[in-house]
């Protein structure tokens, strides 16, 4: 306990302070920059870290990597753009809030759930880190199949209205995924000669396309007045008890969903937010809420992908596996320190643990309180911004973030590409969340369904020798009946 | 003809063509050995259910008169608005890759306030002064930020 | 209005239009293109020696990414470049080998080459606890079961996955490939126990070895790997299998020998930097250097020893 204190003790200098600060500043704007990832900022960060002394580096990177989740969704609430491929879920009830004039509060509860998230998440790394990472290594092609399974299956359940539309939108997610080298046998698909298709269609401008270019045409035709006055109203920001008791139990659940597939490698904040925002609905006494503004929904999204953090932290700690691409990252940094992740890193270096777990703790709390800030000020400047002003910003902000996250033009004319099909999705009262769950699960299914297969010399049957997939599968079935029957409609 | 313009009915064409065209291709692709999945074994799946939804939505609507349809009107100023920044946007990208990001990006936010600013009639200039400014702003905004707070630069 | 957006042009083109003032190079910053996503060992040399050579420069290295198809977009941005020094790139293994995956034609003569600046081999690696102490072992039981034992590796077509199938040739067995996304997912899979062996970077298994969790069963290079003396080479076992993944930095084709000359010092100088050692070290990244000429007959020679391979083993693709 004493060495604990002693790494939040010694975390307050004002050289580390400063670093931090810095960090959780630009990963906000990182986090609400659509296009912009947690991965790209501290990529480009992590050389300006080699000449300093671990903590201050760590700072910086951790802060970056905190706040982004945080920044995420800001621009998820107000605009419908997710800032961070994290953040998907947020829009799913952060934006109705802001159009029924609860901006503020969307805003309020989001921080809080992330900083709730986030701190729970490095409750679970200082206690339990061991345990839990043991649970990484037992994802082999058969779990992450079963694992996409079971992402796909809450499919009907991002549908909204209409199943038929909701499966038809996945399954081109699903197709938009295969394009490009496939996985196992290295075979050209889908590719139409363009060599910019040879390695897959780029995820993130579809999503800032489908969501934030779209909105923004969306906006402009609507261009009704009854939209505009009640979105330049910012309304409350904290919650009250009765809210507050309302979503806890959503809470919960996404803190444990969180981290548990933030310890999986290769699942992250956008896989864990969605699977998070499914459960939460399921176990919600006022279902019928979910997707048209629910303070749950919201809750469950925003908490579970900070909750992640501490997850990747740990599987990426004691096991020198990297979570995510993030923690791929800084293990990189930590070992151009000298400090080898893995088993060792806990006997020999446990005040370096615990100095991660203050850093954390600390840059969750700045991040709370620059959000909480940030609302009162920058969100009522949002909401004032006149839409001759904010359209063409977002507009603009949609079309550089898609082309600075891989340098490429190509990316701009996907983006707008699907920037008018995700218009013309809309229109057709087509759901865009299918979409996005086919594109983050489709080769996570197919690749690792046929490394099972190769492993399992084409034998479905060898599926029983493991549990993890089995109780997978039997959840994703009772998913699609309990949707299913609850369908309004085909 | 009105009824079938961007509606329900033809999206669900479209998506069960989109699934026979997939079907097409992977007819080239390397065969599945044995047992073991090869590149075509997924779009197929894939395929056919593009396929069965697809119809089954467009057959659902042929006599449904809850069809959801998009009735292009471009004498409605909203509209017309919205085609102007599509347009405008194509261009940008054009002027982007030839004349690199600055003085396109500032054109391209002229161009589209221009569109969308609530113009009154005796106020033309002011209007326009304003747009200008903040054109320039926003440019520079972003220009900035992405360079100097994200080193990340933009040609 | 015409005049107001004369003036706009006017203060743009003086904000960002470059110097043209013809001058000793580099009169402005430079750019160098990273093939791959940030992250990377590719975007890791790329930054590392970028941050090194920029004092030696005198102007300041951008280090972008255009990752996509393998590391074609990014390579076939730069060779297509203006040869003028002011967008260089960084070129890996896969300049050798794309032109014979048969999609593309990136090959080393599109470049001017600066210098290597890395290498890593391949190795095969076993869990910590596997039976297979030895590649005696290894082989035998793979002889003893063909086609039973499975061997992750990086990814189809990949270094590591030609790495793989070198040793199954040389060794006369045969193996399930499996291939990962990346080699620290197939590292992943042999840790848990999902498939049996890997073959991957040595850098990448370095710290998994170290932890205790991995076993090296030998480096697929003439020397032995210098942070883990105690690995065997495969030469020694009496296997010919040398696979090893190099990269370095290169100019687009035409550019001036003068420029290449003021690139290759200064990052030469960056490279010798003793922090930049550190961190190759720390990393498990062989501090390889090649000057230019060298460097470019030596990625001839690598594309040349690559061809056959992927006729073999059915690599090519339409």
């Amino acid at each position: 306990m004493d060495a604990i204190l002693q790494a939040f003790v010694s975390l307050f200098q004002i050289s580390n302070l400063l670093m931090l600060l810095a960090g959780v500043f630009l990963g906000m704007l990182i986090g609400a920059l659509p296009g912009l990832t947690a991965t790209m900022g501290v990529a480009i960060f992590t050389p300006l870290t080699f000449f300093a002394p671990p903590e201050q580096g760590l700072c910086l990177l951790l802060g970056i990597y905190t706040a982004a989740m945080f920044g995420g969704a800001i621009s998820a609430i107000l605009i419908n753009t997710p800032g961070t491929p994290a953040a998907i879920a947020t829009t799913l009830d952060g934006y109705p809030m802001a159009k029924k004039g609860e901006a503020g509060l969307a805003l309020g509860l989001s921080a809080l759930g992330s900083a709730g998230g986030g701190l729970f998440s490095v409750l679970v790394l200082a206690l339990i880190a061991f345990p839990m990472a043991r649970f990484a290594l037992q994802f082999g092609p058969a779990e992450f199949f079963s694992l996409a399974v079971f992402g796909l299956s809450m499919m009907i359940a991002v549908s909204g209205g209409s199943i038929m539309k909701g499966l038809l939108l996945g399954l081109l997610g699903l197709f938009l995924a295969t394009i490009g080298i496939d996985p196992i046998h290295g075979f050209n698909r889908f590719t139409f000669g363009i060599k910019e298709l040879v390695g897959g269609v780029s995820f993130i401008p579809i999503l800032v396309g489908l969501f934030g270019m779209s909105e923004v045409l969306n906006r402009i035709l609507e261009g009704s007045l009854q939209d505009k006055v009640l979105r330049s109203k910012l309304g409350r920001v904290f919650p009250t008890k009765a809210e507050i008791k309302r979503v806890t139990p959503a809470f919960w659940l996404s803190s444990v969903i969180g981290v548990i597939v933030g310890v999986i490698p290769a699942a992250g904040g956008d896989i864990a937010s969605l699977i998070s925002w499914e459960q939460a609905k399921r176990f919600s006494k006022k279902k019928e809420e979910f997707g048209k503004g629910s303070m749950e929904g919201l809750v469950a999204a925003e908490t579970a992908n900070n909750a992640v953090i501490g997850g990747e932290m740990a599987t990426m700690l004691t096991l020198g596996i990297p979570g995510d691409a993030v923690t791929a990252i800084l293990i990189g940094s930590l070992m151009m320190w000298g400090l080898k992740p893995g088993p060792l890193l806990f006997q020999d270096h446990i005040d370096l643990v615990y100095q991660i777990i203050a850093i954390l703790t600390v840059a969750t709390l700045f991040s709370l309180v620059i959000s909480l800030y940030r609302i009162q000020t920058l969100g009522k400047w949002i909401l004032k911004l006149p839409d001759y002003i904010l359209n063409p910003l977002v507009l603009l902000l949609c079309l550089v973030g898609s082309y600075a996250i891989n340098n490429s033009l190509f990316d701009v004319w996907i983006m707008f590409g699907f920037g008018v099909l995700g218009f013309v999705f809309r229109k057709l009262k087509f759901p865009l969340g299918p979409i996005v769950l086919g594109l983050i699960l489709g080769s996570m299914a197919e690749a690792n369904l046929r490394r099972f297969l190769i492993l399992a010399d084409g034998n479905w049957f060898q599926f029983v020798f493991h549990p993890i997939a089995l109780t997978l599968f039997v959840l994703s079935s009772l998913a699609l009946l309990s949707s299913f029957k609850k369908a309004p409609s085909l | 003809m009105k009824r079938f313009f961007l509606s329900d009915l033809l999206a669900g064409l479209l998506f069960s063509l989109l699934g026979f065209y997939i079907l097409f291709e992977i007819a080239y692709f390397p065969v599945d050995e044995g047992n073991i999945p090869g590149p075509r074994y997924w779009p197929r799946l894939i395929a056919l259910g593009l396929i069965l939804f697809g119809l089954w939505l467009a057959g659902s609507k042929i006599y449904s008169r809850r069809m959801t349809a998009i009735k292009p009107n471009l004498h409605h100023p909203h509209q017309r608005q919205v085609l102007t920044i599509l347009v405008m946007t194509i261009f940008y990208i054009l002027l982007w890759s030839l004349f690199g990001f600055f003085i396109p990006t500032v054109l391209f936010l002229l161009g589209t306030m221009f569109v969308l600013f609530p113009f009154q009639p005796k106020q033309k200039v002011r209007g326009s002064i304003r747009i200008s400014i903040y054109s320039l702003l926003i440019a520079l905004f972003v220009y900035g930020s992405f360079y100097l707070g994200l080193h990340v630069p933009l040609n | 209005m015409v005049y107001r957006v004369g003036l706009f042009l006017a203060v743009g083109i003086g904000l960002l239009a470059p110097v043209f003032a013809v001058e000793k190079y580099p009169t402005r910053e430079i750019t160098l293109v990273v093939q791959s996503a940030p992250g990377g060992g590719s975007d890791f040399t790329s930054r590392t020696i970028a941050k090194a050579a920029e004092k030696y420069l005198g102007q300041k290295i951008n280090v972008i990414n255009k990752p996509g198809a393998s590391g074609a977009i990014g390579m076939g941005f730069v060779a297509n470049a203006k040869p003028d020094g002011y967008t260089i790139g960084y070129v890996p293994v896969e300049l050798s080998l794309l032109k014979h995956q048969g999609y593309n034609n990136i090959a080393p003569d599109k470049f001017e080459m600066i210098m290597q600046a890395v290498s890593v081999p391949a190795a095969l690696s076993v869990r910590a606890d596997s039976p297979y102490q030895t590649i005696e072992d290894f082989i035998a039981d793979a002889k003893e079961k063909p086609g039973k034992i499975s061997v992750g590796n990086s990814g189809v077509g990949s270094i590591w996955h030609l790495g793989a199938l070198s040793l199954e040739k040389e060794a006369q067995i045969q193996c399930k490939h499996i291939p990962f996304d990346g080699a620290a997912p197939a590292l992943v899979a042999v840790m848990g126990g999902h498939v049996d062996a890997a073959v991957t970077g040595a850098a990448e298994a370095l710290s998994h070895v170290q932890s205790g969790k991995l076993r090296l069963l030998g480096v697929l290079d003439k020397r032995r790997f210098s942070l883990l003396k105690k690995v065997p080479t495969m030469k020694e076992r009496g296997l010919n299998a040398q696979i090893v993944a190099w990269g370095g930095f290169a100019a687009p084709k035409g550019t001036d020998p003068e420029i290449i000359k003021v690139l290759h010092s200064a990052f030469k100088k960056g490279f010798e930097e003793k922090w930049v050692k550190e961190a190759y070290q720390a990393r498990g990244f062989g501090h390889a250097y090649r000057k230019g000429l060298d460097f470019t007959e030596f990625a001839n020679e690598q594309s040349q020893f690559f061809e056959p391979l992927f006729a073999r083993f059915g690599l090519r693709r339409k």
